[in-house]
């Protein structure tokens, strides 16, 4: 009986190792006859995408996909938002999850060969934020130190390229890392500039060092590979928010008051 | 543009899931070992004459018995500290493991107990052995053959358990699924060989489990 298990089982597993899937690339047309658009946004990334004490999802984020909404259907809450993190945005988009990502995503090589890009809509660098009594003054203190990361996150993947001896304690959300940090079981945690100083004024018992932003590269929205229509869309309407200003006033209204930290967006 | 499988993934990765596969056989051990102290403790407390050991091990067993294990984790790993008591991740994903697997390890064991005829431990006393003789010696050994098949039970669902140990940051085999998902968004290719991974460690350990059942087997 055990043997007939076994048989089964190998050739579910042969024939699984023989298949592709096959994704389509109209998302614009799927959007549209479905009446609303589907993005995919941080839930713990504040002021990128958050979410308010009523549970309403607040942030740039959030914001830009209700005017790409708007664009579509006139009406900015033909909307779901999904709640993503850094480690799962990516598989949420390319197995059909998500229409669109709107997660504070950095633009990478490694990302390219697996997502479209929308032309860049952030300039971001990193920080590490410590405890006010540390000695830490710039990443390469961290060497041979403990360093909370995030998975999936930029952060991670700088700290490995710069200080390969500091061990990474790796967790899935960027408050379990600084819940970390906070309970001393690391000596700092690096992630975007941009979120950390938002974290920094609500704990007052850290501070962030670093200066200035390292290790910078562009945030972009990610559409699926080969999705040329969708993706032309995107970027149209993101060109159209410059031009009429929307964009500068989302952006003096979640940055405006770290405009001198912040990198600017050549 | 499709989605094309590439099992070389896992070869590349190769030496990083087996470090994963061996510290989660490695927690799964001690678990098990640990685990089994502790049910045996939590049996003799349910079974005992004192009424405060049966009230300790009653409440024991209900609270750990009925919280999923993963707020457990949680609360061991990210809540403690608050209280002033830090322990290390493989601390705690060890304790949080023990204490859950221990619950219903008590259950079993005290059923495995009470299973046995009151003649024998009438028998034992009436040849003069002590109370801890003769659980030692009569009881423990046939509540063991009683309860070995709702023990292996518990061990499979522990290994299986183990993998919630990842959200503590413990490097073990989910962990790496988790880790090379990020960099490589390769989800079928990774979490399909997790599972393979798993399904052999539970397999080899259903088959110990089987040949310790038939060691011990009464013999007729």
């Amino acid at each position: 009986m055990r043997s007939k298990t076994v048989a089964v089982l190998l050739i579910l597993l042969a024939l699984m190792l023989s298949f592709s899937v096959e994704v389509t690339a109209g998302t614009l047309q799927d959007v549209k006859a479905r009446g609303k658009l589907v993005a995919g946004v941080k839930t713990d990334f504040p002021p990128f995408g958050f979410v308010d004490e009523k549970g309403v999802n607040k942030g740039f984020d959030p914001d830009i996909a209700r005017a790409l909404a708007k664009e579509l259907f006139g009406k900015e809450d033909a909307l779901e938002l999904v709640a993503v993190t850094s480690a799962n945005r990516i598989p949420f988009l390319t197995t059909g999850k998500i229409d669109i990502i709107l997660a504070s995503m950095t633009i990478t090589e490694e990302r390219k060969k697996v997502i479209d890009y929308s032309i860049p809509y952030f300039m971001s660098g990193h920080l590490l934020i410590v405890h006010k009594d540390s000695k830490i003054e710039k990443v390469q203190d961290l060497a041979g130190k403990k360093v909370s990361t995030t998975m999936g996150s930029t952060g991670d993947m700088v700290i490995g390229k710069l200080v390969p001896t500091a061990e990474r304690i790796k967790f899935q959300h960027n408050s379990e890392s600084l819940q970390a940090l906070k309970d001393r079981r690391t000596e700092a945690f690096i992630q975007d500039d941009v979120l950390l100083l938002d974290l920094q004024k609500r704990n007052p018992e850290l501070k962030i060092v670093g200066w200035p932003p390292f290790e910078s590269a562009p945030y972009g929205l990610g559409v699926r590979k080969g999705d040329k229509e969708w993706l032309d869309f995107v970027d149209a309407t993101l060109t159209k928010m410059n031009k009429t200003g929307e964009y500068q006033k989302l952006w003096d209204k979640w940055f405006g008051e770290n405009k001198k930290l912040l990198l600017e967006l050549k | 543009m499709g989605y094309q499988l590439d099992p070389y993934i896992i070869v590349k990765h190769l030496p990083l899931f087996l470090k994963g596969v061996f510290l989660t056989v490695e927690i799964s051990f001690f678990a098990i070992l640990l685990g089994l102290a502790i049910g045996i403790l939590g049996a003799v407390a349910r079974t005992s004459r004192f009424k405060i050991l049966h009230i300790i091990g009653a409440s024991y067993v209900e609270v750990f018995r009925n919280t999923p294990l993963l707020i457990q984790i949680f609360i061991i790993f990210f809540g403690l500290p608050g209280l002033g008591i830090k322990l290390s991740p493989y601390i705690s994903g060890l304790t949080a493991l023990v204490l859950y697997v221990g619950a219903y390890n008590t259950e079993v064991i005290r059923a495995g107990l009470e299973a046995i005829p009151k003649g024998q431990v009438e028998a034992a006393k009436s040849l003069g052995l002590t109370g801890v003789q003769t659980f030692r010696y009569v009881m423990l050994p046939q509540t063991f053959r009683i309860s070995l098949p709702a023990l292996g039970n518990n061990w499979v669902a522990l290994v299986k358990n183990s993998s919630l140990v990842s959200v503590i940051g413990m490097v073990e085999l989910t962990w790496v699924a988790y880790d090379l998902n990020a960099l490589t968004f390769r989800s079928f290719e990774l979490f399909g060989a997790a599972t393979l991974f798993y399904l052999l460690l539970i397999f080899i350990l259903t088959n110990i489990q089987s040949f310790v059942e038939k060691r011990f087997a009464y013999r007729t």
